[in-house]
């Protein structure tokens, strides 16, 4: 029996701000075995940030109280962020240095803790930035880090962490800002690289399902305290703790069949796009964003739109709800065409026609209250008399399952998914017969998610809508999905019932991108 | 509340002081120094804290110093106060502007404000008070045309930032009229960081109305305190009290309307990190 | 260096509007100045109506706005900013004939304040809140509000009257002149008054702004990772930090060269310098419009490429900067 690599007794870590203090992290214990393996998952707000950054020395020095102990019994415990503990953070772009090349800033690494000379060092850097797979690594040295796309970045701020040989790596939330097929290549790369140097990792993450196919040991962290310990498999086969199973019912499985079997809808199409086209900018530099798209969505379906970053879904969605005009292609809605529309006739359509955006805070104006946001479609479309209007008000908070009582807050005083509802609740303020949802859950946690999908599922079964919505998550596509358009550089590649695309899907990036998903399940092979 | 608390912070409480000292002493200068700060009343050349009647001395024609520098204080202030509203006003229209009609009208505005941002701006004051006669609107007019660029700039930038976001598209989806989004909804959120350039505008605005006085160029018909400096010039190896005592005024006053921008500057930071 | 020749490029294209409306502007003010160039001239040298009406003509005076607009502009294409009358000269010979005092003036004073400025805030910055944080930070909010002239006006009173150390003004002895290198450091001597008083308010500047950069570097993603990596504390405060928040400080410094050339108007009159700025001053004395014009052009331009010098060097040191176009 060696010794622990990593032992945690007890910590807690508080964050005193004036006379307000936040305990963000309450009594965590565990061990960790050298080239052991372990995901602390949790939505946010639950500390599992606060415990990486414990682990690495990183806490802010003022206004934080830390408790317990941290020991490392294999190190000798004398333990150097960088040197025995590398770190990797979420957002790529802003924790690389913007004004430095990344050879250099993978080399300073080496210099420090190695004590190479800087020759020596950019060496090793270029070493490095090959064993993380980028292309041309000794060009790559010296770009900067804007010069890079976001799975190059994270790439690069591997080989920063690797640099000095640790011996533990944390990883906070390593994918979670890139696109599905870039984070399953960053995946199986920590993956290779955690194996080829027996280094121990901490993987911290929101995705219980991202955890399964990483680490051998999970720990379920809320509200500042772990819910439980387990192995992995057992953790997700037969959760003991009750929210360990609502985190886990609310992820959404991959491999499960497709929410909605196919239904045969009658009548004209409700919206038909034909030939749709948008491009940006001029010469070399153009992009045609969105190149000859057609689509129908039928009356009371759901269609899916899902592709990479860049595939073009967002324009399509800014295009069908008139934010930006088409270059060539026709918009017919209700059988009517809705590019011929302008001014009032513009306003009326656009009553049956709304969209719910991706970030719920950017979409809400921070000076108006819940209660101006929610009317100001009633007044604009003056379909509710200015008497009832309170009462719509109550009647759409009511309708997203929100109290009246948050009538007279800010944007910035309701939670994520909160706000969501408002926007939500603001799109159905004009009685829409089509809701265009560009990336509605993404920027939330999961558990939140699971109740925005089941209330979105709710309200169109209530009112009979019909939605077009985009995503790059295949798996919240399949829970939602009626029928399914997989986009790739700004064409519609393939087109199909749910139950078509995801069992005998024909193209290969559908294939892909399915693959890609982290699975909830091993694959039976 | 916190956005008050960060305001009532050291600085913001020092600079409140401050700037309240000042325009109290501006208040009651008619009424501790009665009558014409300029009339000749005394023995020339008092020394400060010799005579209880002049407590800060007599200038070399036997003016009373803490008279002129109670009435320099008001002339300062309405100085500071005119040029900053004259600044916003045109400073925001322009900003506003540039920012929400975008194309050639932008180019054109900023192409302007890089002209008036190439140009020295106290020359460019010094030119248009010299062409125009000294008077307090050429010399309001003279520091506004310099200072103008700043607060169009930021305002327009705030208002580019801001038509990004998510908040205007949704607008616009609803069917909200594009001015209705433009000056009710896009405007008021604009408008604090342009609001906590105020007081770099007072400050810059007192400091260049000093220079003008002190060359001659201020509004003849009022003690300044740029004045004053320039008149204790010529007898500063004899009596340097008569340019430091102004000159001191100066400084604290424009001390505290920096420290009162820089609390407010905070206060607002403070709010937005909230949002 | 394509880089840095896209930038060079973006900046001149840019600069021929601006020169534009400012050539524009100061016919509008010429236009605007009661009397005109010849009331000026007679003004001094005396003549009755006829001569009037016959110098209109010759230059030009009589004819109309526009025809005034081109014969102005083709003067200007020929580099004749107009007679100054106070001199009895050419305008353009009598500021090129002062620019060089001016000009050493203002690069000691950009000089001094952008290195003690930004070595001070990095001071500061280093630890904000410490001690030495807070005595730097209220140095610089004095040192901010004090005007430049009257900063002259006091170090002139202690160091050159009381003390003795420094001479009372001008730019070297006039009496005993000197040669080589004993000139130089007659000058040196002559110049360290006025550029103090000229460079603390910028140097103050500086301060604040190098140290408020590092404040907003210190809360940022990528100093998390400098910490992460386990990098010596100075080379996290230098290297990231530092490196960083200069970059607000080199926009600052083209924006300020404008507002130097202004300083130097009030401190080359306090010190008798002679220079642009006090010929600026002597030209409003003297109600010499073509002069102040004259002043007011040169500087321009003179602003416009230390503008121009600053994009080149911000282009060096952001990588960005090319990107965005």
């Amino acid at each position: 029996m060696t010794a622990p690599l990593l032992t945690v007794e007890n910590l807690s870590v508080v964050f005193r701000q004036g006379p307000k203090q936040v305990r963000a992290v309450d009594g965590v214990s565990f061990t960790l075995r050298p080239g052991g393996r372990l995901a602390i998952v949790g939505e946010s707000g639950s500390g599992k940030t606060s415990v990486a950054l414990a682990l690495a020395g990183l806490l802010p020095r003022r206004g934080v109280e830390r408790g317990g102990s941290i020991r490392w019994p294999s190190l000798g415990n004398s333990v150097c962020a960088g040197r025995d503990v590398g770190v990797v953070f979420q957002d790529p772009m802003s924790s690389l240095n913007p004004v430095l090349t990344v050879g250099e800033q993978v080399a300073e690494v080496a210099v420090t803790h190695l004590g190479l000379s800087w020759d020596e060092a950019s060496l090793r850097a270029g070493e490095l930035l090959e064993r993380v797979g980028l292309p041309q690594p000794h060009d790559m040295a010296d770009a900067y880090p804007h010069q890079l796309s976001g799975g190059q970045r994270q790439r690069v701020a591997l080989a920063m962490a690797l640099a000095a040989g640790p011996k533990l790596l944390i990883a906070d939330e390593p994918t979670t800002a890139l696109d599905t097929l870039t984070q399953a290549q960053i995946v199986k790369l920590l993956d290779r690289l955690a194996r080829d140097t027996r280094l121990a990792l901490i993987l911290i993450t929101h995705d219980l399902v991202l955890a399964r196919g990483m680490v051998e040991t999970g720990m379920v962290m809320n509200s500042g305290r772990v819910v439980e310990t387990e192995p992995i498999d057992a953790l997700l086969s037969s959760p003991r703790h009750a929210y360990t199973r609502v985190l886990l019912e609310a992820t959404l499985d991959p491999d499960a069949p497709p929410a909605r079997k196919a239904k045969k809808l009658p009548g004209p199409p409700l919206l038909r796009l034909s030939g749709l086209r948008k491009g940006f900018g001029r010469g070399v530099r153009r992009v045609t964003a969105v190149d000859g798209v057609d689509l129908t969505v039928m009356k009371g379906e759901t269609l899916g739109v899902v592709g990479g970053s860049g595939s073009g879904k967002t324009t399509l969605a800014r295009l069908i709800v008139r934010l930006l005009e088409p270059e060539a292609g026709e918009i017919e809605f209700t059988g009517l065409d809705l590019l011929a529309h302008r001014g009032a006739a513009l306003r009326q359509t656009r009553a049956r026609l709304q969209m719910v955006f991706q970030d719920p805070l950017s979409a809400l104006n921070p000076l108006a209250t819940v209660r101006r946001l929610l009317s100001d479609p009633l007044r604009i479309h003056g379909h509710v008399a200015p008497v009832d209007r309170e009462a719509a008000v109550i009647g759409l908070l009511h309708r997203v399952g929100l109290s009246p009582d948050l009538a007279d807050r800010y944007p910035h005083e309701l939670s994520g998914g909160q706000r969501q509802r408002v926007n939500i609740a603001r799109a159905l303020a004009s009685r829409p017969e089509l809701l265009v949802l560009d990336e509605p859950v993404s920027s939330l946690d999961v558990s939140i998610r699971a109740q925005i999908l089941k209330l979105l599922d709710d309200i169109q079964r209530d009112l009979g809508l019909s939605y077009l919505f985009i995503s790059h998550d295949i798996s919240v596509i399949r829970a939602v999905a009626d029928r399914v358009a997989v986009m790739d550089n700004g064409r519609i590649v393939e087109l199909g019932t749910a139950d078509a695309i995801f069992t005998r899907p024909s193209h290969p990036l559908t294939r892909a991108l399915i693959d890609a998903a982290p699975r909830l399940h091993r694959k039976a092979l | 509340m916190r956005a008050a608390n960060r305001f009532f912070s050291g600085g913001g409480i020092v600079g409140t002081m401050l700037v309240a000292g000042v325009a109290i002493a501006a208040l009651l200068a008619p009424v501790v120094a009665p009558g014409d700060p300029l009339a000749l009343i005394g023995r020339p050349l008092i020394e400060p804290f010799t005579d209880w009647r002049f407590p800060l001395g007599t200038d070399r024609l036997g003016r009373d110093v803490l008279a002129e520098l109670l009435h320099g204080a008001r002339a300062t202030l309405i100085v500071g106060g005119a040029a900053m509203l004259a600044t916003l006003i045109v400073g925001i229209v322009i900003g506003t502007l540039a920012g929400f009609i975008g194309g050639t009208v932008d180019e054109a505005l900023m192409r302007l404000a890089d002209a008036f941002q190439s140009v020295p701006t106290f020359i460019l004051a010094l030119a248009f008070v010299s062409i125009a006669g000294p008077s307090l609107t050429s010399v309001v007019i003279a520091v506004s045309l310099g200072a103008w660029t700043a607060p169009a700039r930021v305002l327009r930038a705030e208002i580019l930032s801001l038509r990004r976001r998510e908040f205007v598209d949704a607008y616009r989806v609803l069917g909200m009229a594009p001015l209705h989004i433009a000056f009710r909804e896009v405007l008021p959120n604009a408008l604090p960081p342009v609001i906590t350039l105020a007081a770099v505008i007072v400050a810059n605005a007192i400091l260049v109305e000093a220079a003008l006085s002190f060359l001659g160029l201020g509004n003849p018909n009022s003690v300044t305190w740029g004045a004053m400096i320039a008149e204790g010039r010529a007898v500063f190896r004899s009596a340097p009290f008569l340019s430091a005592i102004p000159g001191v005024a100066i400084v604290v006053t424009v001390l505290g309307v920096n420290l009162l921008g820089d609390a407010a500057n905070d206060a607002i930071n403070a709010r937005q990190a909230q949002v | 260096m394509s880089r840095a020749w896209t930038v060079a490029r973006r900046r001149l294209l840019h600069s021929i509007p601006v020169l534009a409306i400012v050539v524009l502007g100061m016919f509008a003010l010429l236009e605007a100045a009661p009397g005109d160039a010849v009331d000026a001239y007679l003004a001094v040298s005396g003549g009755d109506a006829g001569l009037v009406a016959q110098l209109r003509q010759e230059w030009g005076l009589d004819r109309s706005f526009l025809a005034r607009l081109g014969a102005y502009l083709a003067a200007l294409g020929r580099f004749d900013l107009g007679w100054s009358v106070a001199f009895s000269r050419p305008v353009i010979a009598v500021v090129f004939e002062r620019a060089p005092n001016t000009l050493l003036m203002m690069g000691a004073a950009i000089c001094f304040s952008f290195f003690a400025g930004t070595l001070l805030g990095v001071a500061a910055g280093v630890r904000p809140g410490s001690v030495r944080d807070r005595i730097l930070s209220a140095l610089a909010l004095i040192l901010y509000a004090t005007p430049s002239f009257w900063l002259g006006l006091m170090l002139l009173v202690s160091f050159a009257v009381k003390l003795s150390w420094f001479p009372l003004g001008g730019i070297e002895n006039i009496g005993m002149p000197e040669t080589g290198i004993a000139r130089v450091i007659d000058i040196a001597h002559h110049l360290v008054l006025p550029v103090l008083s000229l460079g603390l308010i910028y140097l103050a500047l500086y301060l604040r702004l190098m140290r408020s950069g590092m404040v907003e570097a210190w809360r940022s993603d990528y100093i998390r990772t400098a910490r992460a990596k386990g990098l010596a504390p100075n080379r996290i405060a230098f290297r990231h930090a530092a490196r960083n928040a200069l970059l607000p400080v080199v926009t600052m410094l083209g924006l300020q060269a404008g507002a130097l050339l202004s300083g130097s108007v009030v401190v080359e009159s306090v010190f008798a310098i002679p220079g642009m700025g006090r010929l600026a001053f002597e030209a409003v004395t003297q109600r010499d419009v073509p002069l102040l014009l004259g002043v007011f052009l040169v500087s321009t331009i003179m602003v416009i490429v230390a503008n121009f010098c600053v994009d080149l060097l911000y282009a060096q040191l952001d990588p960005r900067v090319a990107v965005e176009d």
